[in-house]
């Protein structure tokens, strides 16, 4: 029996130590410091932005001044002349400024347009330019205050950090920010990081949650709908109407990075040669419907001869768009239909 | 002629044991069996690869509880569904519906610990001969016990440092806690927390979370475990009565898996309704580790009848005898380049228990040690501000190794035995 027994033996510590350590989690009270980390030494602020983004229908337009609080002081009085003798001659027009006194003015590449130089100081304003809308207001500012190592604001607290004037009549939004001016890390934390811009022009491609999103798609089709075999993205489907052939529903699913609500409603408006919208625009026009897999915002938008109802529905895979487009005659008529389809989403 | 293969010396019958009599060596015998230990190690072999092909869909350490640390493991046939359409082709809409049971690490772990005690206790005799696969086979208890050792005791947290602040307690970002602060001196809180397994046994369950020690009852309405947070459109209805969620909504997301190239850590979130202790309702408050981290921190204030209180949801936290200052971060970088050449923490350790008070600096590769600890340097916060510090304790780190050398001691030994077998008939 000896090796029965010496097997048993070898055995035993580590039944009995298995079965012993996986402890219970409950509720726990103690006393602790307050939190010293958050309470860090004082920050000495060394560097000054004075920056200004100007939102035009085809473009935005961006003034730049950063440079130590000491340096930029003098340079405060001149950086507000020039944005406030900016102009533009048209919509699409590009635009003008004046130079203030004794000033340089270098033209710029890529997206630089120019280089503005004060005598006598290192600092210079830059002036660039963007095709379309280079992300929202609440994205450029908190770009500003990331550089500054400042926290990002909210939409809800953006008035606080930003002033709106009017030149010429075009509305210019300013801040005046100042912070610790840090290199940029290339080592993050492991949360989700901020580019550069906001997502403003076309979302960025379709992801396999997206793709997964889509497989469990299901809906009612209305009277006279039936699904085309046509595909436009992988995961996208697309409906055809009896009887309205130029009309075209269809079901695209995006990776939920691709740009925000009001973002998104402005690429459909810029399809159709609207002005973009304003939050307070989005908040009044738009239609929350209910669907079977949560609330949709549905904005119905007309313009260039074409009309445009266009759903968003958030999903935690991805961002669902549902969009009927086609001749105002035609598609107009097909309002009711199509939010009846958009009540009947589901994901099964 | 030829060397003796390791299984057929396994196999070779003792010759100087006294055979142990009855049922009980009978059962030894079988659970000895050579063709039990090629079963367990096929069935080992499967179960890493469905673990692997898991972790597209989940989180690396769900799978290392579910597959790998489990007694048993229901794994869906869509995972073989998905091998199947990537590595073969088949249609998206192939997909083979339910699950099959399988045997978890656990059982297996053990099942082969038995069989190979079994082998000794039936078959192997303690001989020079025999030394190289007694070494082999106390190696591979040794590699297992040091995992278990790591498994069961191992801790790995982080310290988040800004530059100029200090800490005293470092926060595991794979489990989350809901906490309940109260100012109890100016320097001091009273803190009680709820552990996330909780709240979300709570949010399964709908029962309210009652204890006397809590300042408040706690309904848990909804807990996801990663979650987003967006600000809420003006016709949207409020999601919460009180504190920062008013302005937003939670939107549940996939949980992270061990391919994500993004998100590395899940961000969980819950509704929870706050019931005063003598009933009056407290209100709905959305909680979540967002608002601790990417936002400016901000502390839900909640006025309860025990006194004013902040709730939040956060990482769990451990605190430490010890404090830690950042005095000085610093990120390199190769001239013309991006490329980070070192990221340096210059830090002072203070712990007056045991008398140190020193700077010292924490640099890649450089890691600092104390109580047991290791603290590496981890990451850097956004825009340089300040540092991440891993902090590891693993009692059994060096089991590993150990296991490996007397492994492969034991393969020299064998096979120089065998050789030298070989060399003195071939002489």
């Amino acid at each position: 029996m000896k090796p029965i027994r010496s097997t048993l033996a070898a055995i035993l510590p580590f039944l009995l130590v298995l079965n012993g350590c996986q402890g219970t989690e409950g509720i726990e009270a103690y006393d602790a410091p307050k939190d010293a980390n958050l309470t860090a030494g004082p920050v000495v602020p060394d560097t000054r932005t004075l920056a200004a983004a100007i939102y035009r229908e085809n473009a935005t337009w961006f003034l730049k001044l950063m440079g130590p609080i000491d340096a930029v002081a003098p340079l405060e009085a001149p950086f507000q002349a020039v944005l406030r003798g900016i102009r533009f001659a048209g919509p699409d027009a590009p635009a003008n400024w004046t130079l203030p006194a004794g000033w340089k003015e270098e033209k710029g590449t890529g997206f630089r347009v120019a280089t503005l130089k004060p005598p006598e100081s290192a600092l210079e304003i830059a002036v660039t330019r963007f095709d379309g809308k280079a992300g929202s207001v609440l994205a450029n500012v908190n770009r500003w205050r990331e550089e500054l190592g400042l926290e990002a604001l909210r939409e809800s607290e953006l008035a606080t950090a930003l002033t709106s004037e009017d030149v010429g009549g075009v509305a210019v939004q300013k801040v005046d920010l100042t912070g610790k001016r840090k290199a940029k890390s290339s080592m993050r934390p492991g949360m989700p990081g901020g580019a550069p811009f906001a997502a403003g022009g076309a979302p960025p491609a379709a992801r396999k949650p997206a793709e997964q999103s889509a497989a469990g798609l299901n809906f009612t089709l209305p009277s006279g709908w039936k699904e085309s075999a046509q595909k436009v993205t992988f995961a996208a489907r697309v409906l055809e109407v009896e009887g309205s052939p130029s009309v075209k529903v269809t079901f695209t699913p995006l990776s939920p990075q691709g740009g925000n609500t009001l973002e998104n409603v402005n690429r459909w408006r810029m399809q159709l040669g609207l002005a973009p919208w304003k939050q307070d625009d989005l908040d009044r026009d738009g239609t929350v419907v209910p669907t079977q897999a949560g609330p949709a915002l549905l904005v119905d938008l007309e313009g260039g001869g074409q009309k445009l109802l266009g759903a968003i529905l958030n999903r935690p895979d991805a961002v669902w768009f549902v969009k009927l487009s086609g001749p105002p005659a035609m598609a107009s008529p097909l309002r009711e239909p199509f939010i009846s389809l958009l009540r009947s989403v589901r994901f099964d | 002629m030829s060397q003796t293969p390791l299984h057929a010396e396994i196999e070779r019958p003792p010759a100087n044991r006294k055979p142990a009599p009855g049922a009980a060596l009978a059962t030894l015998k079988i659970l000895a069996s050579l063709k039990i230990t090629v079963v367990l190690f096929a069935l080992s072999i499967i179960l890493v690869f469905y673990g692997t092909l898991a972790q597209k869909e989940q989180d690396i350490w769900d799978v290392v509880n579910e597959y790998f640390w489990s007694w048993c493991v229901f794994i869906p046939n869509r995972l073989t569904s998905m091998f199947l359409q990537i590595f073969f082709g088949m249609p998206t809409s192939f997909n083979i519906p339910g699950s099959i049971p399988f045997p978890g690490g656990k059982l297996i772990f053990w099942a082969i610990a038995v069989n190979l005690l079994a082998a000794h206790a039936t078959r192997l005799r303690v001989s020079w001969e025999r030394s190289g696969v007694l070494l082999i086979h106390g190696g591979l208890i040794l590699m297992m016990l040091g995992e278990f050792l790591t498994r069961e005791f191992a801790v790995e947290n982080t310290m988040t440092l800004i530059t100029g602040g200090k800490s005293s307690f470092v926060e595991s970002n794979r489990h989350v806690e809901l906490a309940f602060l109260q100012p109890k001196d100016s320097a001091t809180d009273h803190v009680l927390v709820v552990p996330g397994p909780m709240l979300e046994a709570a949010a399964k369950s709908g029962k309210p979370i009652d204890d006397p020690r809590l300042p408040c009852t706690v309904t848990v309405k909804q807990y996801y475990h990663n979650c987003d947070l967006k600000d809420r459109l003006k016709d949207e209805p409020p999601y919460t009565t009180h504190g920062e969620g008013k302005d937003l909504i939670m939107l549940e997301r996939p949980r992270i898996n061990g391919v994500d190239p993004d998100q590395k850590v899940n961000m969980p979130g819950a509704l929870v309704q706050l019931t005063d202790r003598d009933g009056t309702d407290l209100g709905t408050w959305l909680v979540s580790i967002w608002l601790q981290q990417t936002r400016t921190p901000r502390p839900q204030k909640l006025t309860t009848k025990a006194g004013e209180q902040l709730v939040s949801l956060r990482f769990q936290r451990t605190y430490k005898p010890y404090t830690i200052t950042l005095e000085e971060f610093r990120h390199e970088v190769y001239p013309g380049t991006t490329k980070p050449r070192n990221f340096q923490s210059d830090i002072r350790l203070e712990d007056p228990e045991i008398g140190v008070d020193r700077p010292t600096t924490i640099r890649m590769n450089e890691p600092m040690r104390h109580r047991g600890e290791t603290f590496y340097q981890h990451q850097a916060l956004a825009g340089d501000s300040g540092s991440v510090l891993q902090v590891v304790r693993n009692p059994g780190w060096l089991l590993p190794y150990l296991s490996c050398a007397v492994v492969s001691l034991g393969m020299l030994t064998h096979f120089g035995i065998n050789l030298s077998r070989y060399l003195r008939r071939m002489a």
